[in-house]
């Protein structure tokens, strides 16, 4: 137990701290291409993933982690991915960076977490648990770990890695960026969480726990812990989850960012809800943007892909309804 | 010129944003946005969103920590 604590403190200790420096948030990533037509936070989520896709397979190489799956949840990457890029854009952020905002000393996001995990919970295994299960029945089975985009579209695995790495490669260095006003650039930051959470799934496997950086699962598993006081449920994830608030708060005090700050009631209250939709949303897309859109689709997982693809829709859908169709109305 | 100043501390993603993109529009060319803000993430993003518009930040100062001001000069 004492490795798991300390292995997973450790992981979530560096992530927390590289999502503050590198305001790494993908509702803001994926809300300014719309929003401002900006893609410097997407260059960061981009490299994170060609870094993670590169080292995560070699390691499967070496026989240091395995992973894959064969079974394509399409339905539920839908609609799961959709709600939870809704659910974003009222939370006021994605559920990794609602988590370390709280090291910042945003008690909004405090509050969004708060729901989030309540409600993956009464997803996972409570009272909404019926609707996510309606949701898994729809599936493809696509043979021993080929639930994968490659296999999709027919391709060997390496080749499709390296048509990404290529392709990506070239539209990072080509896309113009900005430089930060204070943080860590694109670059450092992508380039951090990619190997954070590379790290990440071999620190977790050598606890037993064959997968990466996760918010969903973990989230749910605290809440269980804390009501039931059973070990059982205590893993890496949970310890992961615990670091990254206090990697952010090391992060934003060290460098005088640290402030208490609460918006408007009506505000933190749209953050709660928020927070709950992710929640619920999460379970059903079986993961989260960290779930899905970095650790899953680190795998190529396809799964994972399409309910990364509605996320986006989502949030720009909920950026669209919650606040530029309000701002258009006041001219 | 035109001077503005707006308080968008303690306000949540995208408000700080969304609130600056509303305050600039009945500016006129050369007139400047003070945006008073406490979020490092605002910070970061009010800042691509002027650059990306075509506007010149003039000043970025931290009058406390953990507290900027951003004067932006609109184009």
């Amino acid at each position: 137990m004492s490795v798991t604590i300390i292995f997973g403190l450790a992981v979530g200790i560096l992530f927390g701290y590289a999502l503050q420096r590198g305001r790494f948030c993908m509702y803001t990533a994926f809300r300014d291409i719309y929003l401002i037509r900006d893609m410097t936070l997407l260059k960061a989520y981009v490299l994170a993933l060609l870094v993670q896709i590169l080292v995560v397979h070699l390691l499967g190489e070496f026989g240091l982690i395995t992973f894959g799956n064969s079974t394509f949840f399409w339905l539920s990457a839908m609609v799961g991915g959709f709600l939870f890029g809704v659910g974003m854009t009222l939370a006021g952020g994605c559920s990794s960076s609602s988590f370390y905002r709280i090291g910042e000393g945003m008690v909004g996001s405090f509050v969004a977490v708060l729901t989030f995990v309540i409600f993956a919970a009464a997803t996972q295994s409570g009272p909404l648990q019926p609707l996510a299960l309606a949701l898994y029945a729809y599936t493809v089975e696509m043979g021993q770990d080929s639930a994968t985009m490659a296999h999709a579209v027919g391709l060997d695995r390496w080749l499709f890695i390296s048509i990404l790495v290529l392709v990506g490669g070239i539209w990072l260095l080509w896309a113009p960026a900005s430089r930060p006003a204070r943080g860590w650039s694109w670059e450092t930051t992508g380039l951090a969480v990619g190997l954070i959470a590379a790290i990440a799934w071999i620190a977790s496997s050598y606890t037993g726990r064959n997968y990466g950086l996760s918010m969903t699962g973990p989230s749910a598993a605290t809440l269980r812990y804390m009501t039931t006081a059973d070990p059982v449920h205590l893993d890496w994830g949970i310890f992961q989850l615990l670091g990254m608030p206090i990697g952010a708060f090391l992060a934003a005090s060290w460098n005088k960012e640290f402030k208490w700050r609460a918006p408007q009631p009506q505000r933190i209250m749209r953050q709660a809800l928020g927070g709950a939709v992710m929640g619920t949303a999460a379970v059903i897309a079986l993961g989260c943007n960290i779930g899905n859109s970095l650790t899953g689709m680190g795998i190529l997982s396809l799964s994972s892909f399409v309910a990364t693809l509605f996320l986006i829709l989502g949030t720009w859908s909920g950026t669209y309804w919650f606040f530029v169709r309000p701002m258009r109305e006041r001219g | 010129m035109a001077e503005k100043t707006i308080d968008v501390c303690g306000e949540i993603c995208p408000d700080p944003l969304t609130l600056s993109m509303q305050a600039m529009k009945p500016l006129a060319t050369g007139d400047t946005l003070k945006v008073v803000l406490d979020s490092p993430n605002a910070l970061e993003t009010i800042t691509r969103w002027a650059e990306r518009a075509g506007h010149t930040i003039l000043t970025t100062t931290e009058p406390e920590p953990g507290q900027w001001e951003l004067t932006i000069e609109k184009a």
